[in-house]
């Protein structure tokens, strides 16, 4: 980035010469669309906040990184996440890659609500060309296995249910048209007509459209337990054969009308409810991010290169290993393994001794991280089924109901007013449905994603704000949570010479170990204008540092120490640093703020106690637990809202009660924890927490009011002052009732405004 | 009144035309992304078959 970008600024200053007026048609430096608007005063131009945010953003470095992608199966249809699609001009960019790429890319296609770009591959095409080029534009871009199925499985399922409401519709609306002479007093063999039509487009309406009731009854009725939808089949089946039976009788008792009607606005509620869902929150526990391939067998003795990324487990046989667990474990030091040592997938090589050599021991999909996911994964779902407390006593009250509707109906027999008691029992049941019960809770929740986004903050499993209301633990993971997660060079006494910077930019730049890449960024950022020095006979020595030639002279960069060696061996120390991961800024006002609720904070860190206590200095109240291993940490979650990030925390993200991802940790800890926050860093815990009581407080409310609606409605329906036809109406109108409620309560009313402005 | 009978099954197929359309609109995909197409028509084509539907 930083060597793009002065070209950029030159651009936009060429530019403002051209068109002195203040307002005219400038050119994104991100996205280099054409927009108009005002001149910015500083050096840069975007056409939007988002394009602002995605130019300054740090972007990962894209060298190796993608290369695996090549080694995937052929494939000619992909799909990719792209992270920080925001505005139309991502669209034109996305959508243009065939042009840039036309030997990779036949096709490609932007889902812009959920960020995902469908790729037509060309046969022989490079697909990390194609992931390099989408870094360029700005995006990082995440690669779904499977997707292409899935996808097509989700849109088909949308497809499938848009196609049962829109047959619901016009056959409840063509009824409805057909009632019209019925009610107005035909008869004779007109009314018969239009009897058996209404008859006739009755049947699709209940046995296509509304099939998924009556499916999700018996299914439940199968498993002996009794699903929300039972009421309404109930009644549906009752009011079918009944106008069924009195069309064959002549008694002309007809409720097909209201039953398609019916079955339409249910499917209504429903279709929208699922449009919302989808379009406000990212699943991506869906999509299972690719493993990189490894194409060895267990018992191969392999030796390893620098940079590469494991994907086995082993056994260090011969020599040594430096490795960067981070990925792992959280920890940002290396770490040097001998004879002996295990070494897991997942970790990266920096530096090894010539002589290594490396015994495989579990290849994919038994390696230790893939169990990771998998336990990951095992605890998503067990939590994902308990049922929320709505639910059961909506379960219930339809037991209650359904029982109480059948008195009514043996009752209304006995006294030998059958179709009057017939009347109530359809009120009764249509008028009680606890969809407005059970619409409730997906709803708030639903909202509140929506809001919450808005804030950064994607809330992935709603059940996680249900735990975050009665909590009193808060754990977090050190590195690249509390902390930026990688070395930064905290001190120095360097007084170098452009020329001495140029020579240790140029060691460095050789090297991908922690401590070079810190001081490359050092220099890079301090001193942009000084360029790498040309660096003879470079050597990179495991566990000790750097070492080149420049001009005949030799310089090293070990133990933090940056000198030159005289031709008598002598040593010259030019400077000295000192490195550290740095603690993030807010977390010293976020843990107090925290303690001033009443909660206990505790740091969790596989790190040792004393590293994590230089880290940590300064922040008061804090409780430190060291050396944990990722089961430990998992065990002490287990009543705790766990924020986290990296595949380490994985398993404790799933076990914890509630668990918050911050941004930078691996796909792992987005896929196991409930609530995800896009931008990094930890100020906005608070706001979750706000967000969460406020959820409470409206679950309460929508309780309330659904339980005085359907009373209401039972007992006008039970004393006869409610038909069916009315009850039909009103039935949506609860469920309108709360859905107005929810909206207006979570957008105008001001929430905890002190929180949000600390946030 | 007898040319009720020709007119209620022509409006009943009529209405079956549309369903059959509707039908055909949603397995095409058209209603599968409602928010895409309308940023797409914001950007002007530089050269023309890149932005085609599959």
């Amino acid at each position: 980035m930083a060597s793009i970008n002065p070209a950029n600024t030159s651009q936009s200053l060429v530019l403002r010469g051209d068109k002195p007026s203040p307002a005219g048609e400038l050119i994104c430096d991100h996205c280099g669309k054409k927009y108009s608007g005002q001149i910015n005063e500083s050096l840069k131009n975007y056409c939007c906040n988002g394009c602002q945010a995605l130019d300054q953003a740090q972007l990962p470095s894209a060298t190796t990184q993608f290369e695996f992608w090549d080694e995937r199966a052929p494939q000619n249809e992909v799909a990719i996440y792209v992270e920080g699609v925001h505005c139309a001009a991502c669209v034109t960019v996305l959508e243009q890659i065939p042009e840039k790429l036309p030997e990779d890319v036949v096709s490609s296609i932007l889902d812009f609500s959920h960020a995902i770009l469908k790729i037509r591959l060309a046969p022989n095409a490079k697909l990390s060309r194609v992931a390099h080029y989408i870094v360029q534009l700005g995006y990082r871009p995440h690669l779904l296995s499977e997707a292409s199925e899935r996808f097509a499985y989700r849109s088909a399922e949308n497809r499938k249910l848009l196609i049962e409401l829109g047959i619901a519709g016009a056959l409840s609306g063509n009824i409805m048209l057909m009632s019209i002479p019925l009610y107005s007093g035909a008869s004779g063999s007109f009314e018969k007509m239009f009897e058996w039509i209404c008859f006739a487009l009755a049947t699709p309406s209940l046995f296509y459209s509304g099939r998924s009731f009556l499916k999700n009854t018996w299914h439940a009725f199968k498993n002996k337990s009794f699903s929300i939808d039972a009421p309404i089949a109930l009644a549906l089946l009752v009011a079918y054969f009944y106008s069924l039976y009195s069309l064959i009788q002549n008694t002309h008792e007809l409720y097909f009308d209201s039953l398609s009607g019916l079955i339409f606005l249910l499917l209504s509620s429903r279709y929208l409810l699922l449009r919302i869902r989808q379009s406000s929150t990212l699943n991506l526990s869906s999509f299972f991010i690719d493993p990189k391939p490894f194409l060895g067998r267990v018992g191969d003795s392999v030796a390893l290169q620098n940079g590469q990324s494991l994907a086995f487990d082993g056994v260090v046989r011969k020599g040594f290993v430096f490795v960067d667990t981070s990925k792992f474990t959280g920890e940002s030091e290396p770490v040097q393994l001998n004879v002996g040592d295990s070494i897991f997938a997942g970790t990266e090589i920096i530096e090894s001794s010539p002589d290594h050599i490396v015994e495989v021991l579990q290849v994919h999909p038994h390696t230790r991280i893939m169990k990771l996911f998998q336990k990951a994964e095992e605890f998503m779902h067990k939590k994902s089924n308990t049922s929320i407390f709505s639910d059961k006593l909506a379960k219930w009250l339809l037991v209650f109901i359904s029982c109480l509707g059948f008195v009514l109906l043996a009752g209304m027999y006995l006294r030998g007013e059958f179709t009057e008691g017939l009347n109530r029992f359809l009120a009764l049941l249509i008028v009680t449905c606890p969809c407005a019960l059970a619409l409730a809770t997906p709803l708030v929740f639903v909202m509140a994603s929506r809001k919450m986004l808005e804030q950064g903050i994607m809330v992935k499993d709603p059940q996680g704000l249900d735990a975050a209301m009665n909590i009193n633990k808060v754990c977090f993971d050190k590195t690249g949570t509390l902390t930026y997660g990688k070395l930064e060079l905290t001190r120095t006494d360097a007084n170098l010479s452009e020329n001495q910077w140029g020579i240790l930019l140029g060691l460095c730049l050789k090297s991908r170990h922690p401590v070079s890449r810190a001081v490359v960024r050092y220099i890079q950022t301090q001193y942009p204008s000084i360029e790498g020095a040309l660096i003879q006979d470079f050597q990179e020595i495991a566990g000790k540092g750097l070492r080149g030639f420049h001009n005949e002279k030799e310089f090293r960069f070990e133990q933090n120490r940056f000198y030159y060696v005289h031709s008598n061996q002598s040593e010259f120390t030019l400077c000295r640093f000192e490195f550290a991961d740095k603690i993030r800024q807010g977390v010293r006002p976020l843990i107090s703020e925290l303690q001033s609720q009443g909660l206990k904070t505790f740091v969790l860190t596989g790190d040792t106690l004393e590293n994590a206590q230089k880290v940590l200095a300064g922040v008061p109240g804090l409780k430190i637990l060291a050396k944990l291993s990722p089961e430990e940490k998992a065990n002490h979650v287990l009543d705790a809202l766990m924020v986290g990030d990296g595949i380490n925390d994985s398993l404790s993200l799933s076990k914890a009660k509630v668990s918050i991802a911050v941004q930078g940790g691996m796909e792992a800890a987005v896929q196991s924890s409930q609530i995800f926050l896009t931008q990094g860093g930890v100020e906005k815990i608070p706001l979750i927490l706000s967000f969460a009581k406020k959820v409470k407080r409206a679950l309460t409310l929508n309780f309330m009011i659904s339980t005085a609606y359907n009373l209401l409605g039972a007992t006008l329906a039970i004393t006869g002052i409610l038909n069916p036809l009315i009850a039909a109406i009103m039935m949506p109108l609860s469920a309108l009732s709360v859905f107005s409620f929810t909206y207006f309560y979570f957008n105008y009313q001001k929430s905890a405004p002190a929180l949000e402005e600390k946030a | 009144m007898s040319i009720v009978w020709l007119l209620v099954p022509l409006a009943l197929l009529l209405g079956l035309g549309f369903v059959a359309l509707f039908i055909w609109n949603a397995k095409s995909g058209q209603y599968d992304d409602l928010e895409t197409p309308a940023l797409r028509i914001l950007s002007e084509p530089e050269t023309k078959g890149s932005n085609q539907h599959e």
